[in-house]
């Protein structure tokens, strides 16, 4: 019979015992044999070569598998991100400095969702939802919110606004952000002089939080009382940070750790190249979700580079462009999401059974790593999905995506995105409870606390009446 | 693993036989009071209402859009005290009848009758002033005030006028609550043993499910069965201790759904020895929540990503309201209850606490569809007085009673309670803690009553900023957590079961059916 948990509860007492960590030499990417005909089903989503390539079935190698499993530092990360501990676990430890790379990789693009969530709800309760009681210090945050979302601002004059806020260093800070607007520079290292919570240099197995908070106090401008501010522009600094670390610590990684940042990035960031021969090590695509390399450069491609167009480029070379290619109407600018989460799920099956071939029968672990392909997949059309233009696709895919995202699948970037897409939906309520999740991993994210919370009572507040029920 | 072997082999045994056709069914935990939704008690009710009525403005499950079935068009009117509505056309109530901007109308006048006793009516009568039929399809809604975003405080359900002879003083117990008729995508019934749907295409609905049944659940480990079995195709609510049968099935999806639950043990500090705060300070250290939630939920100590989190006051922490500085209470800490009661002048004899020469027993009750997702969580906290000392009895109480006496705070006869509350983007709690009189405290579960309290609830209701309002509702945590009307538990994830047979089966946050259009069931 098989418990889905039940590897990872053999992870976790092997980590307790704490044996030491054998991963030396990452097998190179796509490297691996076809688990067998068998694989291929008549119906199968994904081309049975590379089923054979996706890291779940590489993994059902137990040779390959052991390394992992006997780590500490994976089952941190694998079973609970739990980041803090992972990246200790990693620590010092030269041959494992992937591994390291890897969570600070995950850190570099999750403080980014979470600036997104406090830009789209500094935006939502300051711009679209502005009362007579908000001080000026919020023109400053609306301003720094706007740039950082790659936005035109409504206002011209939000800068001069802004000016008439007395708090010190917020005029600097929104006047130096205003300065980077559209200049290309990257990083904004002049508006980060003079944004609040800059951690210091990059330190791999650091882990830094975002210094004081809130960055402000201001007053109410009808009761006179506390009104708490915080800048969005505080999370770049930590992402850059983790982004930093991350290259240090694994430079010879430096094109994977860009392609898995790609999908990620704010809009005023320089994109990747799209490379046709991407070399990913398997520490980066184990236990997320991504299949094959190719992934990487498809979601590259279709994020930051040729949009839905890569779905046709990319077809024989990604499991997730070949299982949503059939899917995809790139001429009529629709995803069929019905085929998407059929397709979706004839991956799930597939990479199963390949799994199981090569393991010589069904392991507890099979379903969770094949569910991070489907995870992966759904996500995936989601992306072609927005970068069409198709909203309503993509939303339904996210929401797909999100019930789905749970236990080894809940990849916390992930779900800040999502976060951030509810939080410029004024969905303040599944915003918050996403982010609150996060606080506990990545104390950071608190920043975006402040404007979300702030959203959140202004809704609230606005809404119709509302009784506790049973 | 066990449990889930059992499972699936009971499944793999007898699904063969149980399959039910193309009729979907769920279960709840308990069938809804009443289809009427200006008197829903229960999410159970809001959940069944949502199929069976439309509100004039909702908010898509998707995207969040505010959108509309109903309105066409709109246009602020009378320097934004009022708004206009041009009501779409051809929407037929459940009888054939033609909605008109007549119904519009007599549900706001229903709902400023103070002949109907409603607490959902009460909630807009601050911001209602009339309507009035400018034509069959246009109504012009009048508010106490400008509003900021007048749509969205218009997200009540529309009622037939002709269903209620133009009475606009609404009873709960009319024929109506139990056959409504409405504009939404199924014709509701509720009998004894569930509630029946039926589709009913209309202008602005296309329901592609025929038929659907909502039953009411018994033992969530049967409920599971059922579901496995194919017996039943849908769990609105399924334990924690479920979840992981539920994720291992390849026939069974888990589906989120954004409710702010949380639960709570509701005291009653009218009586003695419990109109003692100490006592009631006591009763909060001997809770063990810790073990409480390891037994009932399964949730291990330290475990991560937990659906279920401690609370220390009336608020999910997630919330801006919830007053992070207040910490909860994980442990018990069986010294500081005994300092407390003993400082209170009961004394320890035998091992059993005594109240003035009597041994402490307290009479505990539930409302029992809590049992779906906290097994025996009762009994646990029974136990853990009876093991600090207190007796107990225990009763479960029917659901139907939990909303016309717990609520209504006539079980006087009980010490404690326990319950839970759901709240949506809404989370005003004022309704709870008010002392119940002159429409307020309308569920104040013991008739709890602290001019402290009411105090600071007064200050939510007139805050004039965002920052007020927040503030005040930090220090009533404050003031709860101290004054402990209630033993505050954690807060607990909602997550639906639905077979894979059933798709398309989008979930809105709170009202669940939204989208019930497209679901489908090729069952």
């Amino acid at each position: 019979m098989i418990c889905p948990n039940r590897w990872w509860a053999g992870l976790l007492l092997l980590a307790i015992g704490c044996s030491p960590p054998t991963v030396t030499s990452p097998d190179p990417a796509g490297s691996s044999a076809d688990p067998g005909p068998d694989s291929v089903a008549a119906d199968a989503a994904i081309p049975g070569g590379l089923v054979g390539s996706a890291w779940p079935v590489r993994m059902s190698d137990d040779a390959l598998r052991g390394p992992f499993e006997s780590h500490s530092g994976w089952a941190a990360l694998l079973m609970q991100r739990d980041y803090p501990a992972a990246l200790g676990a990693f620590g010092g430890d030269a041959p494992l400095a992937v591994g390291q790379a890897r969570i600070h990789t995950e850190l570099a693009a999750a403080y980014r969702q979470a600036l997104r969530v406090g830009a789209n709800a500094t935006v939502q309760v300051y711009g679209e939802n502005r009362r007579d009681e908000d001080p000026a210090a919020v023109d400053c945050l609306l301003l720094v919110s706007y740039v950082l979302l790659g936005v035109d601002d409504p206002s011209a004059d939000r800068l001069q606004a802004c000016q008439r806020s007395e708090l010190e260093g917020l005029g600097p800070h929104a006047a130096a952000w205003d300065a980077w607007r559209g200049s290309g520079a990257w990083p904004p290292s002049d508006a980060l002089a003079v944004t609040a919570g800059q951690p210091g240099p990059p330190t791999a197995g650091a882990m830094p939080d975002a210094g004081p908070l809130p960055h402000w106090r201001a007053v109410d401008l009808v009761e006179g009382l506390e009104v708490q501010l915080a800048s969005p522009a505080g999370l770049l600094g930590l992402a850059l940070f983790h982004e930093q670390a991350a290259r240090a610590v694994y430079p010879q990684g430096e094109a994977a750790i860009s392609a898995m940042l790609a999908p990620w990035l704010l809009p005023g960031e320089p994109a990747p190249a799209v490379s046709d021969e991407l070399e990913v090590p398997l520490e980066f695509l184990f236990g997320s979700a991504m299949l094959v390399p190719a992934d990487l450069s498809f979601m590259v491609d279709v994020t930051r580079g040729s949009g839905a167009a890569a779905v046709d480029t990319w077809k024989d070379r990604s499991a997730f462009a070949s299982t949503i290619a059939p899917c995809v109407d790139v001429a009529g600018g629709a995803v069929d999401v019905p085929c998407v989460i059929e397709n979706a799920g004839r991956a799930f099956d597939q990479l199963r059974t390949a799994m199981e071939i090569r393991s010589g029968g069904e392991q507890g672990y099979h379903r969770p790593f094949a569910e991070l392909g489907r995870v992966g997949t759904i996500r995936a059309a989601e992306a072609v999905a927005e970068a069409m233009g198709d909203e309503q696709a993509m939303g339904l895919l996210r929401l797909n995506a999100l019930d789905l995202s749970i236990g080894t699948s809940a990849e916390p970037h992930y779900l800040l995105s999502i976060a951030a897409w509810d939080a410029g939906n004024r969905n303040s309520s599944r915003a918050s409870d996403a982010l609150h999740a996060q606080v506990g991993h990545i104390p950071g994210v608190e920043v975006a606390r402040f404007p979300l919370d702030a959203l959140h009572v202004r809704l609230s507040r606005e809404s119709a009446p509302g009784v506790p029920m049973h | 693993m066990g449990r889930s072997r059992h499972l699936l082999v009971a499944a793999g045994i007898s699904a063969a036989v149980l399959s039910t056709g193309a009729a979907l069914t769920y279960y709840e935990g308990a069938l809804p009071t009443t289809l009427n939704p200006l008197y829903a008690a229960k999410m159970v009710d809001y959940r069944a209402q949502e199929l069976v009525f439309d509100r004039l403005w909702y908010h898509s499950p998707i995207n969040n859009e505010l959108e509309s079935r109903l309105v066409q068009s709109w246009e602020l009117t009378e320097g934004g005290k009022g708004i206009k509505l041009e009501l779409a056309s051809g929407i037929k109530w459940h009888d054939g009848k033609p909605f008109t901007a007549d119904d519009v109308c007599f549900t706001v006048k229903a709902m400023l009758d103070s002949g109907t006793p409603s607490p959902i009516a009460e909630g807009y009568r601050d911001i209602l002033a009339g309507c009035t039929p400018e034509s069959r399809s246009t109504a012009i809604v009048h508010f106490t005030r400008i509003v900021h975003n007048p749509r969205e405080r218009l997200g009540f359900s529309v009622l037939p006028e002709h269903a209620f002879d133009g009475n606009t003083a609404i009873s709960p117990d009319l024929e109506f609550s139990a056959r409504p008729t409405g504009t939404g995508p199924m014709k509701g019934s509720r009998g004894t043993r569930g509630v029946t749907f039926q589709s009913f295409a209309n202008g602005h609905h296309s329901p592609q499910v025929g038929q659907m049944q909502l039953q009411e659940s018994g033992d969530p480990l049967l409920a599971i069965k059922a579901l496995i079995n194919n017996s039943v195709q849908g769990i609105i609510e399924v334990a924690p201790n479920f979840r992981a049968d539920v994720s291992a099935s390849d026939e069974l999806a888990l589906k989120s759904y954004d409710l702010r639950s949380w639960w709570f043990v509701a005291i009653n500090s009218k009586k003695a020895p419990l109109d003692d705060r100490r006592v009631r300070q006591a009763l909060n250290f001997m809770l063990d929540r810790t073990e409480l939630r390891e037994k009932s939920i399964g949730v291990k100590p330290g475990e991560r990503n937990s659906p279920c989190e401690f609370i220390s006051g009336p608020f999910v922490p997630s919330s801006p309201y919830y007053n992070r500085s207040v910490p909860a209470v994980e442990r018990s800490d069986q010294g500081q209850a005994e300092a407390l009661l003993k400082e209170a002048g009961m004394e320890k004899v035998g091992g059993r606490w005594q109240f003035k020469g009597q041994p402490v027993s307290f009479r505990m009750g539930m409302e029992k569809s809590l049992d779906n997702e906290a097994p025996d969580i009762l009994s646990y906290i029974s136990n853990q007085f009876e093991a600090a000392g207190i007796g107990s009895q225990v009763y479960k109480i029917p659901p139907d009673n939990w909303t016309t006496e717990a609520i209504t705070g006539l079980l006087t006869d009980y010490d404690l309670l326990v319950g839970k509350w759901s709240f949506g983007q809404v989370e005003d709690v004022n309704e709870l803690f008010y002392t119940r009189s002159r429409g307020k405290g309308t569920r104040n579960i013991f008739n709890y009553s602290e001019q402290e309290v009411d105090r600071l609830l007064a200050q939510y209701d007139v805050a004039k900023t965002d920052t007020a309002a927040r503030d005040a509702y930090h220090k009533l945590h404050r003031k709860l957590a101290e004054d402990l009307p209630y033993l505050f538990l954690w807060k607990l994830d909602t997550k639906s079961a639905w077979r894979t047979e059933v798709k398309g089966n989008t979930i809105a946050p709170y009202y669940y059916f939204t989208q019930f259009d497209s679901w489908r069931y090729e069952g």
